[in-house]
């Protein structure tokens, strides 16, 4: 089985939507700041269950590309369509940030049902935090503990409960483990391949590290200076990438990455 | 059942049980540095084992029981003249002495607590409330109605408080209605400011972004995230204040501009009291004890909330 | 020559009782590059405030350092002070803190060298800033001097925050996690930095990183921490390439890698240290621990490898393992 195989497609999304539907769509989108162009004239879908990753160095625009994309920004040229009652997750780079460090993980967690699920009781909203909790590995956590009580990996684990709590149909997901080291970060990475494919959400993740999230997704979009210049599936792209940005960004991951990985299997156990 | 706070243990380093943090004591290199907290389910027990607060907390409370109660439990009537009895000394029949007009000084010292302390009260209140409206506004509609809000301000701002004082005393009457008035005016400006600034770094926290994108309203989060968040910064604000608010009423009232005789209030007796100092030291010393005592009530009190709000002291106690 | 850095027993406990280090032995030759690889915890930034002696004044330390031969911890602050920029530079985490955001980037390094050299005045000393950051593969090095640190990428300012902490040429280079806030190609271009530093100067290096695959480029030795103790020491292709301790392993195993599906993650947490652990403070978590590996006292390093379950299969202790 290749790394970048995902599993088999039903027909129907998580919700019911045809998978000919796109959860949402970017249709010439152009944001600018004051004089910068952050995007230039962008199209880009997300069907249901689909897995994308937007990779890119610095500045190119993907962080802009996901604000637009989940609503909390504007374009100043072309259109955004989200599929009408789009239910989303965000999950943020700097974990501690992400939460309010006054309440409680109960209230965090829940937070997120309080607006999509009011009319929830207090016992089934603490047991879909519970849940939650239980999906990332955090299931037997006090629900009246703070942020502060818990490591950086934890709280990245929570903010993604959080971000799943009420069954979004797409996970949007900016650089979730560039703040986290790497072994914690394999894990929250592991996690998130896990939810999803039990769930069937959507992803939209940025990364700056394009190997750490290939095995995540089925489709690679590259950008640079706001526009998408390449778009390919992340087995195409590493081997064969054909833009020179592209090019620069494999041959760039190949220099600091370590070129032989020892598996579990090679673990010595006697000699 | 341990009383520390579980913040304070993982600040500390302690052990605490299985979700020991990866990151121990902070190194001078860490650039996250102590994480920001309000740990609200600790706020009230901590403050009850900060011992400057609680003498604080306690003191204004038997202030305000003074000011509230005390009128109706005094011997005398505060403004009830006894000319035979003038500037008598402490005795069983006036456990205080008497002013210079024979009026019991313990009984006008009780009846201006409410005049000194309740003043002062009700002008932070005032101002809390013309602050937060108007700051709260300035910070979310942001555009024009800020750019016209943060002019008035800067008008204000330019002005003299005392200059401003004494002309709308001037205007309107020498009365403690117009003292109200006058320092609301003049200390708003300030707190807008503030407010604003707090309304407006409040509104860029991640988790702000995090619940909109999850479904949540724009008031929604104005209510669970942006206001608690303001009004804990308030609070400890608010209550420094009421100490310089009473100093401002005592000072005004003192120069005639405030209370107006008969009417007792600590300040303008002080001012009873000065000609008379070398005849009868306490017609001057009792207020400003008064006077002094409350504010360091007030101080303290604020000085703990403070604390309390500031995760590198917890960590430290 | 003398060696740039040697820590004997270096031992660190903070206020509170938590030991951050706990018994580091290393040194570090003249011109050498030695990485010191751990994740959040093992205590590799506390090594670089205990060599530079700023850690927290309630901090207690125990055991030698030698800056250049220099001790460390001899003498008053002032004398500490006047050490630092001669015997050691800094390059911390993040690049826009290192610069004073109203003085020109060149002007700062300037500065730098002004500060223990004053032999020459500060307008001097401008055509040999510009020569330095041209060196540093810095474009249009005499206009980008007279730029502001905002208007300079995070991978350039990091370059001349090495330029600047090299000022003095100091014998040792201190990089604390230099590429942590960078994206890749700007991490590629500080590790440039790093390699071209070395070739210029021949002094040592430090550098302090979790990111194995930067330590891999750059350094001539690694040493992996855990828990406040060096795990594994040794050449950086045979500690990268061929990891013997199961710390080690775990860490390379982690990383994403070409071709390869999602990294296998470590579970579990840091230990807390205080107190420490009687035995490895690894061994919860390590699928190769044994009874003993619990008890105490935490293992040497052997042969470059502080694990007997591992360096010695004829040892009694596997014996339970592979009988």
């Amino acid at each position: 089985m290749t790394p970048f195989a995902h599993p088999s497609r039903p027909a129907l999304s998580a919700s019911g939507r045809s998978l000919r539907t796109p959860l949402a769509a970017l249709h010439h989108v152009t944001v600018r700041f004051g004089r910068t162009i952050a995007l230039n004239d962008v199209t880009l879908q997300v069907r249901p269950r689909e897995r994308i990753a937007l990779v890119g160095n610095s500045g190119c625009g993907k962080t802009t590309l996901l604000s637009v994309g989940s609503g909390y920004r504007r374009p100043t040229a072309g259109t955004v369509y989200r599929a009408p009652g789009l239910r989303m997750g965000l999950l943020l780079q700097d974990p501690v940030a992400s939460l309010n460090p006054g309440w409680t993980l109960e209230q965090l967690v829940g937070e997120p049902l309080r607006d999509l699920s009011p009319r929830l009781s207090r016992e089934a909203r603490a047991a879909a935090v519970r849940h939650a909790l239980l999906q990332v590995g955090l299931g037997s956590i006090a629900l009246d503990r703070y942020p502060a009580e818990l490591s950086v990996g934890q709280c990245q684990r929570v903010a993604l409960a959080r971000a799943l709590v009420a069954n979004p149909e797409l996970l949007l997901a900016d650089e979730p483990t560039s703040a986290l080291d790497p072994s914690v970060a394999a894990g929250v990475l592991r996690l998130i391949d896990s939810v999803l494919t039990a769930t069937g959400a959507a992803l939209l993740v940025v990364s700056h590290d394009v190997l750490a999230v290939a095995p995540l997704v089925e489709r690679m979009v590259v950008l640079h200076e706001g526009r998408i210049v390449e778009d390919g599936s992340p087995h195409e792209l590493l081997a064969r990438p054909i833009h020179p940005v592209t090019v620069r960004l494999v041959e760039t991951a190949r220099q600091l990455t370590i070129s032989h990985t020892p598996t579990p299997a090679e673990f010595p156990i006697c000699r | 059942m341990a009383a520390t706070d579980p913040a304070v243990e993982h600040l500390a380093g302690a052990a605490s049980g299985s979700t020991v943090p990866a990151t121990t004591a902070a190194p001078v290199f860490t650039p996250a540095g102590p994480r920001p907290g309000r740990y609200r389910r600790g706020t009230l027990r901590a403050l009850l084992q900060h011992q400057p607060g609680l003498v604080g907390l306690a003191g204004l409370l038997a202030m305000a029981a003074v000011a509230m109660v005390g009128p109706h439990l005094v011997p005398y009537d505060p403004n009830a003249v006894h000319l035979e009895a003038k500037l008598a000394g402490p005795s069983a029949a006036h456990p205080l002495g008497t002013d210079y007009l024979g009026r019991d000084l313990l009984s006008r010292a009780v009846d201006g607590a409410h005049r000194s302390l309740g003043t002062a009260v009700v002008i932070v209140a005032a101002v809390l409330a013309v602050s937060v409206c108007l700051g709260a506004l300035a910070g979310f509609a942001g555009g024009i109605v800020d750019a016209v809000i943060m002019r008035l301000v800067d008008v204000k701002l330019g002005l003299p408080s005392l200059v401003l004082s004494l002309a709308l005393v001037g205007a309107l009457g020498p009365r403690l209605s117009t003292l109200i008035l006058a320092l609301t005016v003049a200390q708003s400006p300030w707190y807008i400011r503030l407010v604003r600034a707090m309304v407006l770094r409040e509104r860029a926290r991640p988790y702000v972004l995090v619940a909109r994108v999850h479904g949540a309203s724009r008031l929604a989060v104005v209510w669970r995230h942006v206001l608690p968040a303001v009004a804990g910064q308030l609070a400890v604000l608010a209550t420094l204040d009421l100490g310089s608010a009473m100093l401002a009423v005592a000072g005004l009232s003192f120069i005639g501009l405030g209370a107006q005789p008969p009417d007792a209030e600590w300040g303008a007796m002080l001012n009873d009291g000065r000609l008379t100092f070398a005849m009868q030291p306490l017609l001057m010393l009792v207020p400003g004890t008064c006077i002094f005592v409350t504010v360091l009530c007030a101080n303290l009190l604020g000085d703990a909330l403070r604390d309390i709000l500031d995760p590198t002291w917890r960590g430290h106690h | 020559m003398t060696a740039a850095l040697v820590l004997q027993d270096l031992r660190v406990i903070y206020q509170g009782g938590v030991q951050a280090l706990r018994g580091i032995d290393l040194v570090v030759g003249p011109g050498e590059t030695v990485a010191v690889v751990g994740e959040s915890g093992c205590g590799k930034s506390t090594l670089a405030a205990a060599v530079l002696r700023l850690l927290p004044p309630d901090a207690t330390v125990s055991g030698r350092v030698l800056l250049a031969g220099a001790d460390v911890y001899a003498g008053d602050e002032e004398a500490a002070r006047r050490r630092r920029g001669r015997l050691a530079g800094l390059v911390i985490q993040d690049p826009m803190s290192s610069f004073n955001p109203v003085m020109r980037v060149g002007a700062h390094i300037v500065e730098a060298r002004r500060l223990h050299d004053r032999s020459r005045p500060a307008r001097a000393l401008w055509p040999w800033v510009v020569g330095l950051l041209a060196d540093l593969q810095i474009s249009e090095a005499g206009r980008r001097a007279r730029q502001y640190p905002h208007e300079w990428s995070g991978g350039m300012l990091q370059r001349a925050a090495i330029a600047a902490a090299s000022a003095n040429h100091p014998p040792l280079l201190l990089a604390d996690e230099p590429t942590a806030s960078l994206d890749a190609s700007l991490a590629v271009d500080v590790m440039h930095g790093l390699r071209e530093r070395q070739r210029r100067e021949g002094a040592a290096t430090v550098l302090i990183t979790h990111q194995l695959g930067l330590a891999a480029q750059v350094a001539d030795r690694v040493a992996v921490m855990y828990a406040g103790r060096i795990v594994e020491l040794g050449g950086a292709a045979q500690v990268i390439g061929r990891p013997r301790h199961p710390y080690t392993r775990a860490l390379i195993a982690a990383l994403p890698s070409l071709g390869g599906g999602l990294p296998q993650p470590l579970e579990g947490e840091l230990p807390s240290l205080a107190p420490p652990p009687p035995g490895c403070a690894f061994a919860p978590r390590c699928p190769l621990a044994i009874a003993a590996c619990h008890a105490g006292p935490p293992p040497d390093l052997v042969d470059g490898v502080a694990c007997p379950v591992v360096m010695a299969p004829a040892h009694p202790l596997t014996a339970e393992l592979c009988p």
